[in-house]
């Protein structure tokens, strides 16, 4: 039985909207990528409401996570990266959202995004529950990271991954290397914005911070 | 791919063929590389999409979550991406759009990978792989397309993630570049094996291009060199098929000739004459002669000639072939007729058609074609025929109606007389008879027109004369039939001389004119009937009877003259005679010619030919209505009288228990009487009625047994019984009188008859009883001995053979019948001299024969009779057997002596005691004892005892005794007598004369064993004479039987009426017993409740609570787990029924009033018995039922007086009631008041009073009208027995006065 066949014209017309489509289906989605999450509005200084202690021997690095965000993986992966180049010098805290109500286990189910966090040997894992501590420091997308310094003064706030769950080298690891290694200067003495943060949003970006939902 | 053009020449045909097999080669593995890359793309598809759902499931915003773009980025990115390519696969496989789309495609499914993995390094090997795969297309420009989008997409990603997809710290703007290079070299590899492989491609095309030209030249010289031949082949083929079809015709012939051959239903033949040989011949040989016919070719010259009949040979001038055949033309035949030997040595015809078939050159015949058919059957059929005709019996003729006759046989000859037959020859047949025929009619007339409806029929048959030679008439029968003879038309004429069958039929008419005349003239009616036709003839007389024709009766016409309730039987009389072999006799009524019905009997004769063919039934029939109804007559008379001698019979039997009813009181009274103090006088005179109300009674007896025989009443109840016992028991009952008489009275019963037997012992022992007492009355001197042997013994029955022999006078051989008749004796005298009433033996005779015996005698007149009786028994079953004796006493080692004067009498004692292991020497006199015995003792042997008979001749016991204690070498040997009743006086009598003991004949068993083991035992032999004397019945005699009971018990009676009640305890208390009393039913449930009595007598008609409830409620009671009591039944009904109705209501036994005091002890003995069984019950005398009032009272006066005044006391008031409750109709006090009269009246011995209560106590329940004058008639009772008991009550106060 013949092969049903499409002339040769047609195929090559087809070839070429193939084509088109597909750029725009490649970019559309790079587009995504790209896009990074609210920013939020850390406070300069330690908050006094925060059940987190801060150090006051050595700068404290803050990572807010949403324990079930596919971007936030690189966010983990790359903090390790931070750690293993100036991993004691800084008390490092991972603050870890969590839902009420959220059953046994909720956090750490399908990714194993806690458990890697856990596995580092410097950090502290704290639950955040319903995003108290995140709204006390302004944090609503998931891998922002904060870092203050003894005194309690903001030194660095912003992502530190290139874009959507890409892993590799970042303007926002680079910086918090730098101040942890002492090269580097805080948030506020550079020109530069901060760091896109790229991740799920901890809280509902309409629901003021401070209020309850 | 130009540039790989081969270095070999090539033609253009095979350069242009290579070239369509190499395009085509790769164009097919382009397609499948298509095929396989369009599995990859689904694969890569559907695993972007796993991978982005086990990557990023979901986006979330706190805690809501959503599907994450790279879930849809998967499915609808990667599907487009995977689309075309599919699409073109499908659409356009093996096209170079579709390899670059699936290269530009694969390498787009790598962007997409490294995107949804985070841009992971890893996922840059999904290039290369990609890359190796596409290389399969062997088509450089293929991963050039490729390669152009790994650079671009690469470009790209330096542009905008350059530290992320390159995996490395070290960053550059060319960074890029080096991975397209990396890309370039794979490139690079690849396309250079794909260049080689398609070198190596067009090579194989070029090979196989070169190898089509050659094989194509090979296969065109094949196809020329096989068109040659085949076109050889085809000429062959037609020769040879020509060749067949000749051979296939040539064969068909020799077929058909072969076949034709077979076919012939004669023997064929080519026959040699010059060596006188078979050359050929069918296989009909076989068949005809039973030789094959390689067996006749195979034969030697000159032996088949010697085959023929030498007749034959001799006749046809076969021994010569050649002057037969010679003279022969061509294609003529000559036929001859000869026998060859059958191969089994018999001759056969044969009948052949020769012609000549070859002559040698001389022109001789050489050979012979000729065809033999096998004629024998016919030549057979010819002889049978011939010998048909000559010897048959009838005269055949053969007629020419020119020629006249032509032939004749034997029996023509005979039939016409002596004459030759060339005398008869050309005559005509007619002329043969008279010229003028016996009735009348003209011989040449005749014979013109017989032969003129032969000719036109071609048979006819008449009768006709022949006259023989001597002149003699012939009658004869002519059939003439046409026949062809020879070719010629004949007529065959057959002569049956008709002389006999004419004499035979006159004989027939003269013997049925005969038979008719006799038939008329019987007197009964006679008829013929067949099976099928029916009535076919009857006589004179029978039309005469009915007065009808025979056609009215013939067939079933006479049916109708049958009374109709007869015809059904008499129809099957009628079958059943038609197959009866012998005669058969039936009755019936038939209408006679005056309309009445007249009773008929036949007698039926059934008919059969020879060979038992049935042809019906002669029958002869009688009127016999008047011997019927004479014979009615007979029956009614008969009916009659039968019915009369019933009725006698039963008047005779209720007489005679009416009659015997007071007998029993006159004996009782009497025997009573004779136990007080009497005088002598007075003694005799009350013995004497004593004896004749005995003979009465026995009188009495007999007759009541005789109308039961009579009545059909009489039957026997078996029982199971002791017969020793039995028959000691009897002839102790009747020694007495025998020994009155000085007769010997023994018994004896062969050893081997078992004891333990079932039969009916009372009318046994009444048999022997009869016969005893007649031997016993006609016996004056001698003996009277009674032996039982044994017919037959086995398990089922025993056959006893009882004979009684005496000496007496004997009966009169014509009288030996007629004393087993009724009211028979001897002769009148005898009736006057001894008495009887001549019953006894016929009613023996009829007891005997219900035991299925008979009875006979022998006698002998002067010399004494012997009357012999025979009688069926059964053995008792071993259950219900009494248990032996556990050890049965031995007098072994003990030795005997008997001493008695009577054979019979040593033998029965010599058994007795051989059979209890003692050694017994008997002996005959007192003479012989004393010798043995002092024999015995002088031996050192003495005997250990003497049984001596009282009686014998010369020297009686006594003497003999006296003899025995004179000598003191016997003296101390215990002797016993023997004697007859009342031999001795007295205990001081026996010790006096020295005996240990005395016995009275016949001794029983049980206590001459007693009797010689307490002698024996009271060793050493002290002459104790006082110890033990006993009388028969082995009873010390000072003993008088005792009227307490041996098991006092404690009793309630339960009676209303206070005369009974006294009557019941002065019993009771007399037997021992103590009585509670109650007045009703009530009372006895109360009292059987609050205490347990052995017994309870309770009266069934009592106020309140009648027995029946009360026993009713006690029974009922003890189902509740009481214990029982027996209860027995008083009641004054004594009618049939009222023991089975007591014995149903729960009563344990029953009595009817007026209780008799030997009733009541024995009922209440067995109680004790039955309470205590292993005390022995005590003998007790039985009371007369006639004693009346003093019996009742046990003699005791002063309570018969009591009462007595007590009845007096009370009579009358139940008197005054009944009157009272008749005037007012009160029925039931009545009826109650009267059972009270009646049971006091029977209590007290009033029977006369207590049966006129019974009387009007009938008619109460029958409810009849009970008239004045039944009151009046129980008052005049009352009148005369109130006098009577006054009387008694004066005649007590004078005795007790005095």
């Amino acid at each position: 039985m013949p092969n049903p066949s499409i002339p040769h014209r047609l195929s090559q017309y087809l070839l070429a909207c193939w084509l088109a489509v597909v750029t725009l289906g490649i970019l559309i989605l790079e587009a995504h990528s790209a896009r990074s999450g609210e920013e939020g509005s850390p406070p300069t200084q330690w908050p006094a409401t925060t059940e987190l202690v801060l150090d006051r021997a050595k700068p404290t690095l803050l990572i807010f996570v949403h324990p079930r965000c596919p971007c936030s993986r690189a966010s983990v992966a790359e903090l390790s990266q931070v750690l293993s180049r100036g991993g004691g010098r800084i008390s490092v805290h991972a603050v870890i959202y969590r839902p009420k109500q959220a059953p046994e286990g909720w956090s750490r189910a399908d990714l194993g995004i806690e458990q890697s966090l856990a596995s580092l040997s410097m950090v502290e894992v704290h639950d955040d529950l319903e995003g108290r501590e995140a709204r006390c420091f302004g944090v609503s997308t998931s891998g922002h990271v904060l870092l203050f310094d003894p005194a309690g003064r903001r030194i660095f706030e912003g992502g530190i991954t290139a874009s959507r769950g890409h892993e590799g080298e970042n303007r926002g690891c680079e910086e918090v290397i730098a101040l942890i290694q002492g090269s580097g200067e805080t948030r506020e003495n550079l020109a530069r914005s901060a760091p896109p943060v790229f991740g799920c949003p901890i809280v509902t970006p309409k629901t003021p911070f401070g209020e309850t939902d | 791919m130009m540039a790989t053009t081969p270095v070999y020449e090539l033609s253009p045909s095979v350069a242009e063929r290579a070239q369509q097999l190499y395009d085509a080669d790769l164009d097919l593995a382009h397609r499948r590389i298509d095929r396989l890359f369009a599995f990859l793309l689904i694969t890569e598809w559907g695993g972007l999409v796993a991978i982005a759902c086990f990557l990023s499931p979901l986006a979330w915003v706190g805690k809501e979550s959503y599907t994450h773009p790279h879930i849809w980025a998967a499915t609808v990115l990667g599907g487009i991406i995977a689309s075309l390519p599919l699409i073109l696969i499908a659409f356009r496989p093996g096209a170079a759009i579709t390899r670059h789309a699936v290269a530009i495609g694969q390498m787009l499914m790598s962007t997409l990978l490294i995107h949804l993995l985070g841009g992971r390094l890893e996922s840059h090997f999904h290039i290369f792989g990609s890359l190796a795969f596409l290389a399969l297309y062997r088509d450089w420009r293929v991963l050039a397309s490729a390669s152009i989008v790994v650079i671009l997409d690469h470009f790209l990603r330096n542009i905008y993630w350059p530290r992320s997809i390159f995996g490395v710290d070290q960053t550059s703007t060319w960074r890029w570049l080096e991975h397209a290079c990396w890309v370039v070299f794979e490139n690079s590899v690849l396309i250079m094996g794909g260049i080689q492989s398609l070198h190596q491609q067009r090579e194989l095309a070029i090979r196989r291009a070169k190898d089509e030209e050659d094989r194509s030249m090979i296969e065109q010289t094949v196809e020329e060199r096989t068109s040659e031949l085949r076109a050889v082949n085809k000429a062959l083929r037609g020769e040879v098929a020509e060749r067949q079809r000749a051979e296939a015709e040539a064969r068909e012939r020799q077929r058909f000739v072969e076949s034709l051959a077979e076919a012939n239903p004669s023997m064929l033949y080519l026959f040699s004459i010059h060596n006188c040989r078979a050359v050929w011949l069918n296989s009909r040989v076989s068949t005809l002669l039973d030789r094959t016919p390689e067996e006749i070719l195979g034969l030697e010259d000159r032996v088949i000639p010697r085959m023929v009949h030498h007749d034959d040979i001799k006749r046809l001038g076969l021994d010569d072939l050649h002057r037969r055949f010679d003279s022969l033309k061509d294609g003529e035949v000559i036929e001859s007729e000869y026998r060859l030997r059958h191969a089994d040595g018999s001759w056969r015809w044969f009948r052949a058609r020769d012609m000549v078939f070859r002559r040698d050159e001389a022109g001789h015949a050489e050979m012979i074609l000729g065809v033999a058919e096998d004629i024998t059957e016919r030549k057979q059929t010819e002889d049978v025929l011939r010998v048909l005709f000559e010897k048959s019996s009838d005269a055949h003729i053969l007629f020419d109606e020119t020629e006249g006759i032509v032939d004749c046989n034997d029996a023509t000859l005979r039939l016409i007389g002596p004459r030759e037959k060339s005398e008869i020859l050309g005559k005509h047949p007619a002329d043969l008879g008279p010229a003028i025929l016996p009735d009348g009619r003209s011989s040449k007339d005749e014979r013109i027109k017989m032969d003129r409806i032969a000719r036109q029929d071609g048979y006819h048959r008449f009768d006709w004369w022949i006259t023989r030679a001597d002149g003699e008439l012939i009658p004869c029968e002519v059939t003439l039939n046409t026949v062809e003879v020879a070719e010629r038309s004949l007529l065959l004429v057959v002569l049956h001389d008709m002389s006999t069958q004419r004499k035979a039929e006159q004989a027939i008419r003269e013997s049925e004119s005969r038979f008719r005349e006799l038939a008329d003239s019987a007197p009964i009616s006679i008829s013929l009937f067949d099976p099928e036709l029916g009535v076919t003839f009857i006589n004179r007389t029978g039309l005469d009877f009915l007065g009808c024709s025979f056609e009215e009766l013939k067939g079933r016409g006479w049916t109708r003259f049958v009374h109709p309730e007869d015809l059904p039987s008499l129809d099957a009389a009628v079958r059943a005679s038609t197959r009866a072999t012998e005669a058969l006799r039936f009755e019936y009524r038939l209408r006679r010619h005056d309309g009445r019905y007249r009773w008929m009997v036949s007698r039926s004769v059934a008919r059969h030919l020879p060979g038992s063919v049935s042809v019906g039934f002669v029958g002869s029939s009688i009127d016999i209505t008047e011997c019927k109804e004479a014979e009615a007559s007979m029956r009614i008379a008969k009916e009659t009288a039968e019915a009369a001698s019933r009725a006698k019979s039963e008047f005779l039997a209720n007489m005679s228990h009416e009659i015997r009813t007071p007998m029993n009181g006159i004996l009782g009274m009497t025997e009573l009487a004779l136990d007080t103090e009497l005088s002598p006088r007075q003694r005799e005179y009350i013995g004497m009625v004593k004896s004749s109300a005995d003979s009465l009674l026995t009188v009495i007896n007999d007759i009541l047994d005789f109308s039961k025989i009579e009545a059909g009443k009489l039957s026997l109840d078996p029982t199971p019984f002791v017969l020793r016992e039995t028959l000691e028991e009897t002839l102790q009952t009747l020694a007495l009188r025998a020994h009155s008489k000085g007769l010997e009275l023994a018994g004896r019963i062969a050893p081997e008859i078992p004891d333990e037997l079932i039969g009916d012992v009372g009318r046994l022992r009444q048999v022997i009883v009869n016969l005893v007492g007649n031997a016993i009355k006609f016996t004056d001197h001698g003996e009277v001995v009674v032996m039982i042997e044994p017919e037959r013994v086995d398990d089922q029955e025993v056959i006893l053979r009882v004979s009684v022999s005496d000496t007496g006078i004997g009966i009169p051989r014509a009288k030996l019948k007629a004393i087993f008749e009724p009211f028979e004796q001897v002769d009148g005298s005898t009736t006057r001299r001894f008495g009887g009433t001549g019953l006894g033996l016929p009613i023996s005779s009829k007891l005997v024969e219900l035991m299925g015996g008979r009875v006979w005698v022998e006698s002998e007149l002067d010399r004494g009779s012997t009357f012999h009786f025979t009688a069926t028994l059964r053995p008792q079953p071993p259950e219900i057997r009494k248990a032996s004796p556990a050890t049965q006493p031995s007098l072994s080692s003990r030795s005997i002596l008997v001493v008695d004067d009577s054979a019979i009498n040593r033998r029965i004692l010599e058994e007795v005691l051989s059979s209890w292991g003692a050694r017994t020497l008997a002996v005959a006199n007192g003479q012989a004892a004393l010798d043995v015995l002092r024999f015995a003792a002088a031996s050192g042997k003495p005997f250990d005892a003497a049984l001596i008979d009282g009686m014998m001749p010369e020297m009686d016991g006594v003497t003999l005794a006296a003899q025995v204690l004179k000598d003191p070498a016997i003296a101390g040997v215990p002797l016993l007598l023997l004697t007859s009743a009342g031999g001795l006086n007295g205990n001081q009598s026996c010790k006096e004369l020295g005996f240990a003991a005395f016995m009275t004949k016949p001794v029983r068993q049980s206590d001459l064993l007693e009797a010689l083991l307490r002698v024996l035992d009271s060793e050493p032999r002290e002459h104790t004479p006082s110890l033990n004397f006993t009388n028969g019945n082995g009873e010390n005699r000072c003993v008088k039987p005792s009227r307490l009971s041996s098991h006092p018990l404690q009793l309630l009676l339960a009676e209303d009426n206070v005369v009974n009640q006294k009557v019941a305890v002065r019993m009771l208390e007399g037997m021992g017993h103590s009585v509670t009393v109650v007045e009703n039913g009530r009372e006895a449930v109360r009292a059987s409740q609050e205490r347990q009595f052995d017994a309870i007598l309770m009266d069934v008609q009592m106020p309140e609570m009648d027995g029946y409830e009360a026993v009713m409620v006690i029974r009922t009671r003890e189902a509740e787990g009481a214990r029982h009591t027996p209860i027995i039944a008083l009641t004054a009904h004594a009618m049939k029924g009222d023991r089975e109705r007591c014995a149903q209501a729960g009563f344990d036994s029953y009595l009817s009033k007026p209780v008799r005091q030997a009733q009541l002890r024995d009922e209440l003995e067995a109680l004790g018995r039955s309470a205590s069984p292993e005390l022995p019950a005590q003998p007790e005398r039985a009371d007369s039922p006639a004693q009346k009032l003093l019996s009742i009272c046990n003699g005791d006066h002063s309570f018969a007086r009591e009462l007595a005044t007590s009845f007096l006391d009370t009579a009358p008031r139940s008197l005054h009631k009944i009157d009272s409750a008749r005037q007012t109709g009160d029925s039931r006090t009545l009826a109650a008041e009267i059972h009270g009269l009646k049971g006091m009246s029977r209590t007290i011995g009033a029977e006369e009073l207590g049966d006129a209560c019974q009387e009007l106590e009938n008619l109460l329940l029958g409810a009849s009208h009970v008239s004045a004058i039944s009151f009046n008639g129980l008052r005049d009772t009352w009148d005369r027995t109130r006098s009577s008991i006054e009387q008694l009550l004066e005649a007590e106060s004078v005795l007790f006065s005095n």
